[in-house]
């Protein structure tokens, strides 16, 4: 079992902490380790350190060789520009490919999960699963805490299939990001969230890439044939920006008729926004405070997470109060979603330094 | 006629930007000028500046001096009067006229006007011409100014009209701040105007009132110069308003019809900002309604979906409120005085006669200070035990003594200056000079320090 950690992602919601130069897996989020080092430190303890590769862009090469010192440089795949998760899933697929057909652990780098036993025994049940069905593409799913309009929901066939301690089922349909009102219907369904953790065999998923995105699987068989010659970096400059710019999610699991599904016993955050970081790690605690500190008379269900300022509040309701060195974020709790369009706002009024 | 402005006052309502070493009338709020040099500017437009006085107290003298020369290069320091402690008006008002009758000499008879600093007046021109009529016609009575309300407001103090009389009405009685229901009643009656905190009255007539109302403060005031000082901190902390003006049967009130605001809250510095387009470029907001938002330094403030709210960053706190809930800045203070917290009484900004510093990076081992030296100033003589420094010049010119050198520094210049060697900085240039100090050595506290010379007269420690 080998693992690949995504670290190419922009972050762009958790702004102004999650910065272009440094977005959120680089960054000390919720512990004196970067999101990044959490992921790795997470597996290392069960899985030598050579087994775990990083797709990051190349831009972010350096920064994960300096929080990874251990990693083999080799292990670090660099992708030559922005682009959606399958992409970079196909990159990595065509170098790694090149030398084995193991089953892969695709894992984002900017999750939050407390519990290492459980995320194992996660893992360990999906390899069992998957050493009896090389063709298939296993997700770990978490049962849901509450309405989250943020995250992919899975929708299994109601037959259990026998497997070890955890419950795993094939998926009948997946959703991404759906709105308010049909979360409620999901929830009320029985569905499970899309932790964005997939277990399956590197030829299983060339060989969906090839069904799916034929045009991206046509890009990535060219990366591979270049593979071990001169010519391999160039190919992967010219190919790799011209793959599909389509998710992982919209790109192939809405489209599997052979994906499956753990229901894992862990909880877990994507950290995608500022309130998920609040419900991770402040749910049934009163205390308003993630990082700095902090002040306050009278507020209700606010989160505070300050740098080196005290930061004293009011009177205030629902509100996300973020500090950093150049910029304050002052945000109602419900639209922590949306600072991505406030990101996109300040590219578009091109202020560079703020990005 | 003679102008006094009133400028002891340690203003915690506006904390955090608002500070003991640098309270509310030396901040630029809604101009790039601050309180002090506004009311300053206000009032020079009815009388000439060197007939300007202000009162303040030993520890904001320099800010007071340092400020006021921005706008009136011209200032002489004996039209700073310093109270040995800031007790409130009435004392601060006796001061001055004591001040003025045994050091300057004035006509008995010559009209006074005083002047808060720390106000906010939107017509400056209406002001002038109010001020002017005022002097021109509060003969022996004592003089106050009422502004027209516009709202039901419960964070002023009132002024109940009585008999209109020429160019003033008699004042019936003063009201202390209101509940909101009173307030309404006093909008609806038209007979109550805000106490402006401005009073009129010639030497002779405070000097009657007070022998007649307040017989502690006359008794004081007969003393000489030197002994009215001297026992000046047994005087009762009051304002003038109860020790006075409630008391008199002199006490007129002239109308005022301009924009008025004693700046008592963020929510009152909101609406002056708001009524006068003043919001700050740099911020942004998306999806939001009536947010104000202040930065004291460079910092951009991003909000998103939120309502009503109030947000303000100095250099060392961001402080977010409510709209409308001003009074918890008071709890806030109080809690941090409470725990001996720092940034309850003091800025990172530190001000100095010569000029201010503000510290970069404060570790164990070493310590960043930007300095800014004002043109003209120098620091004193001085050397340090434990600590080296490196200055880099980054604006202006720097004149400075490194032991046995004389040195003169420009931008992108540097020099470093050995622990126990004998140094000095200086700008004799014309604008401000900002250097870049880097401090290493095994002791970095600011009372290392020995001064061998030092043309403020400071002798030990900071």
């Amino acid at each position: 079992m080998k693992f690949l950690i995504m670290a190419g992602g922009k972050g762009t919601r958790l702004w102004p902490v999650s910065r272009v130069e440094k977005p959120k897996q680089f960054q000390k989020l919720v512990s004196e380790q970067t999101m990044l080092q959490e992921t790795v430190q997470r597996l290392l303890p069960r899985f030598p350190v050579s087994d775990i590769y990083v797709a990051t862009n190349k831009i972010y090469a350096e920064e994960v060789h300096c929080e990874l010192p251990e990693l083999p440089k080799k292990n670090i795949i660099a992708e030559p520009s922005f682009r959606e998760r399958a992409s970079a899933v196909a990159l990595s697929c065509a170098l790694l490919g090149q030398e084995w057909d193991d089953d892969l652990v695709i894992l984002p780098s900017d999750h939050l999960i407390e519990d290492k036993e459980a995320f194992w025994q996660a893992l360990e049940e999906a390899e069992k699963f998957i050493s009896r069905h090389s063709d298939a593409l296993l997700t770990i799913g978490i049962k849901p805490t509450g309405p989250e309009t943020g995250y992919g929901y899975l929708k299994c066939e109601e037959k259990q299939i026998k497997s070890g301690k955890l419950d795993l089922y094939k998926v009948e349909s997946f959703f991404e990001k759906p709105d308010m009102d049909s979360v409620q219907k999901y929830l009320d369904s029985g569905c499970l969230w899309n932790s964005g953790i997939y277990v399956c065999r590197i030829s299983a998923i060339m060989e969906r890439f090839a069904r799916f995105i034929p045009d991206t699987y046509l890009r990535l068989k060219r990366i591979q044939k270049a593979a071990g010659t001169s010519k391999l970096e160039k190919t992967i400059a010219k190919e790799y920006p011209l793959m599909d710019m389509v998710s992982f999610e919209y790109g192939i699991l809405e489209n599997d008729d052979k994906a499956y599904v753990i229901a894992a016993n862990f909880i877990w955050s994507d950290v995608g926004s500022w309130s998920a970081l609040k419900d991770s790690l402040l749910s049934g605690n009163s205390n308003n405070l993630i990082k700095g500190e902090h002040l306050d008379i009278g507020s209700k269900n606010i989160m505070v997470y300050g740098s080196k300022k005290l930061i004293a509040t009011v009177g205030l309701k629902d509100i996300v109060i973020v500090d950093t060195e150049d910029a304050i974020l002052v945000c109602d709790k419900k639209n922590t979603q949306l600072v991505r369009d406030l990101v996109g706002k300040l590219e578009k009024e091109k202020k560079i330094k703020l990005l | 006629m003679i102008g006094i402005i009133l400028c002891g006052g340690s203003g915690k309502r506006l904390w955090p930007l608002s500070r003991t070493n640098f309270p509310k009338q030396f901040l630029r709020l809604y101009s790039d000028r601050s309180l002090l040099q506004e009311t300053f500017l206000r009032i020079q437009k009815v009388m000439s500046a060197d007939h300007i006085y202000l009162v303040t107290n030993q520890a904001n003298y320099y800010n007071v001096f340092n400020q006021i020369r921005k706008v009136y290069p011209l200032i002489k320091k004996d039209q700073i009067i310093i109270e040995p402690i800031s007790l409130n008006t009435a004392p601060a008002i006796l001061l001055a006229v004591k001040y003025l009758s045994d050091r300057t000499k004035i006509d008995e008879k010559e009209p006074l006007i005083f002047l808060p600093a720390d106000h906010y007046i939107g017509q400056s021109e209406k002001f002038a011409e109010t001020v002017k009529l005022a002097l021109e016609n509060v003969g022996d009575n004592v003089g106050t100014l009422g502004i027209a309300p516009t709202g039901p407001e419960t964070g002023f103090g009132y002024i109940e009209k009585g008999e209109p009389q020429g160019a003033y009405h008699l004042v019936k009685s003063f009201k202390e701040k209101p509940d909101r229901a009173t307030a309404e009643k006093y909008l609806e009656s038209g007979q109550y105007v805000w106490n402006g905190g401005i009073y009129f009255f010639s030497t002779e007539t405070f000097l009657g009132e007070i022998k007649s109302h307040a017989p502690q403060l006359f008794e004081h005031f007969e003393k000489t110069y030197e002994e009215f000082l001297e026992g000046f901190g047994q005087l009762k902390e009051e304002p003038i308003d109860t020790a006075l003006s409630e008391k008199s049967d002199k006490v007129i009130v002239f109308d005022g019809d301009f924009d008025w605001s004693d700046i008592g809250s963020f929510d009152a510095l909101a609406e002056i900002a708001e009524k006068n387009n003043l919001l700050e470029p740099k911020h942004i907001f998306m999806d939001s309604n009536n947010v104000f938002a202040h930065s004291e330094s460079d910092k951009t403030i991003a909000t998103l979906g939120v309502d009503d709210v109030i947000i303000i960053e100095s250099n060392d706190v961001v402080f977010v409120q409510k709209r409308g809930e001003s009074e918890g800045v008071k709890k806030v203070v109080a809690y941090l005085k409470e725990n001996k917290r720092k940034e309850a009484e003091h800025n990172v900004i530190v001000y100095r006669p010569w000029g201010k510093y503000e510290v970069l990076i404060d570790s164990d081992s070493h310590k960043v200070k930007k300095i800014t030296v004002f043109p003209g100033a120098s620091l004193s003589l001085q050397s340090h035990e434990h600590r080296s420094e490196h200055w880099v010049v980054v604006k202006g010119t720097a004149t400075v003594v490194n032991g046995e050198n004389l040195l003169t520094l420009r931008e992108n210049e540097s020099t470093y200056i050995l622990a126990k060697s004998l140094h000095r900085l200086s700008n004799s240039g014309k604008e401000n000079l900002e250097i870049i100090e880097v401090q290493t050595g095994d002791y970095l506290g600011e009372d290392d320090i020995v001064r061998y010379e030092d043309v403020y007269g400071r002798q030990d420690g900071v």
